[in-house]
């Protein structure tokens, strides 16, 4: 008897709609930045982190990382009203691919502090170059087993 | 697992021990012996097990595993509810358990067999091992030198209960390993369980006449580099009943073969059945538990159906001292 374990996980974990919820209430930390987050964008991106989820082959027990994303990233000075929602999608995207391609080998935290670090610091806010150029070579670092110093990049 | 009744739902239940809880949630969700409420329940339990193992496991550092780690852990907290379900040694008790019992309570009762079982484990490998053999054959050394040590080192309580960590390929008389149906720790707990009986039966006899016996049936090629050195034993044993001397002998020569051949013919198998059987039955308390004198007990229907079908074969059903 073959049960798919994935989609029992799945089906058990908890809904999109309610990270959308605590998504929406994180409205009350990030105003202080001058930030807001609709209904339609907590729940667009609420829908991108169970798809990235899903692409990444990975399951979801725990605190949606994109709640931390949307915290961290509210301090960038990269940031505007106009493009928030938008660019944390892309932040989740790249932050779900750096943890899959570390190996797990980083804590939640550490990625998107390195990701925070290469947006302020390297890539001047362009998502683009972050997730090639920045956290390519974090990713090579780790599988070569190389110390990640913030300084050589 | 106890009888169930002809009418019951269950009656045509067919478990997987390999993912008991499951397959037990599958037949009563279809039978609908449970509600769509309850089962949710009883999934969104096991979800809460298995994410507070995912976080512990990940130091609570992590919200997310790959799935490869993931399926595992999930695994790992549903072999907590099979534990427990499965000690009930009913499918109606571990369907009520089910249906009725909170499963953060379930899940908790598990915990606490798996700690009692690797405890056990131990106790019963060390118990194994004290007769073990001296022997030749790779796979028995694997399993007594070193597979329990590897087993212990990949297996993990909390996070990988169902783990065994290792192969046990040396086979069991009349296969046995293929008969436990249980995965993990209960599979090592029963493996070593009639590992024991076997290493006990054979310090029944000489310890240079059973490396002889095992020397002499290789050399009679009746024997494969890794075959049951207690089936040996069984049936040099026997066909010493069957010549009727009652010591534990594993000698056997060619007069005795010839002996035997000539005696056998005619004989039903039930005949044969009942002569060892009666001849057996002295040695019973000669062995530590009744579980052990009953393990070879069994065994004795399918020896004298291999003696009645295939007759006296050097280095299979008996083998001739040199």
């Amino acid at each position: 008897m073959n049960f798919d374990i994935a989609n029992l996980i799945q089906s058990s974990s908890p809904a999109s709609l309610r990270l959308a919820n605590q998504i929406l209430s994180l409205n009350a930390v990030i105003e202080r930045y001058a930030l807001s987050l609709s209904e339609a964008d907590a729940k667009m991106l609420a829908s991108v982190d169970r798809d990235c989820i899903n692409e990444n082959d990975r399951i979801q027990f725990g605190k949606s990382a994109a709640l931390k994303i949307i915290a961290r990233f509210a301090k960038s000075s990269y940031i505007s009203q106009s493009d928030f929602a938008e660019t944390i999608a892309g932040l989740i995207e790249i932050f779900y691919e750096a943890k899959e391609e570390s190996l797990d080998d980083m804590t939640d935290d550490e990625v998107i502090d390195v990701m925070f670090y290469f947006f302020e610091n390297k890539s001047g806010g362009d998502l683009e170059l972050l997730a090639t150029r920045d956290m390519e070579a974090l990713i090579r670092c780790l599988r070569n087993g190389e110390a990640y110093s913030e300084e050589d990049y | 697992m106890g009888s169930i009744q002809k009418n019951s739902p269950l009656a045509d239940f067919i478990p997987d021990y390999s993912c008991y809880t499951l397959s037990l949630i599958w037949h009563c969700a279809l039978k609908e012996m449970i509600s769509e409420s309850r089962l949710q329940q009883i999934m969104d339990g096991i979800f809460i097990e298995f994410a507070e193992i995912a976080e512990q496991y990940t130091k609570r550092e992590s919200g997310s595993v790959s799935k490869e780690i993931g399926e595992r852990l999930y695994t790992g907290a549903l072999f907590h509810f099979d534990v427990y379900l499965l000690s009930l040694d009913s499918h109606v008790k571990a369907m009520q358990e089910l249906v009725s019992r909170p499963t953060w309570e379930i899940f908790e009762l598990g915990r606490k067999l798996i700690e009692i079982i690797d405890r056990d484990n131990c106790r019963i490998f060390k118990a194994a091992y004290k007769n073990r053999l001296e022997t030749i054959n790779r796979s028995y050394r694997h399993v007594m030198d070193k597979a329990f040590d590897l087993h212990r080192k990949h297996y993990s309580a909390r996070f990988a209960p169902k783990e065994l960590g290792t192969d046990l390929s040396y086979p069991l008389l009349n296969n046995r390993q293929s008969e436990i149906a249980v995965p993990g720790i209960l599979f090592v707990r029963s493996y070593y369980t009639y590992l024991g009986y076997e290493n006990e039966f054979c310090s029944l006899f000489d310890r240079e006449d059973v490396k002889n016996l095992e020397a002499a049936a290789r050399k009679a090629g009746g024997m494969f580099f890794d075959a049951n050195i207690a089936r040996l034993a069984a049936n040099n044993f026997f066909i010493n009943l069957l010549l009727g001397r009652k010591e534990a002998i594993l000698a056997v020569t060619e007069e005795d073969r010839d002996e035997l051949s000539e005696s056998l013919k005619g004989l039903y198998g039930a005949s044969i059945i009942y002569a060892l059987e009666k001849s057996f039955a002295p040695f019973k308390d000669r062995f530590s538990s009744e579980k052990t004198y009953r393990y070879f007990f069994d065994y004795i229907p399918e020896f004298a159906r291999i003696l009645k079908r295939y007759g006296i074969r050097n280095g299979d059903t008996v083998t001739v001292f040199p």
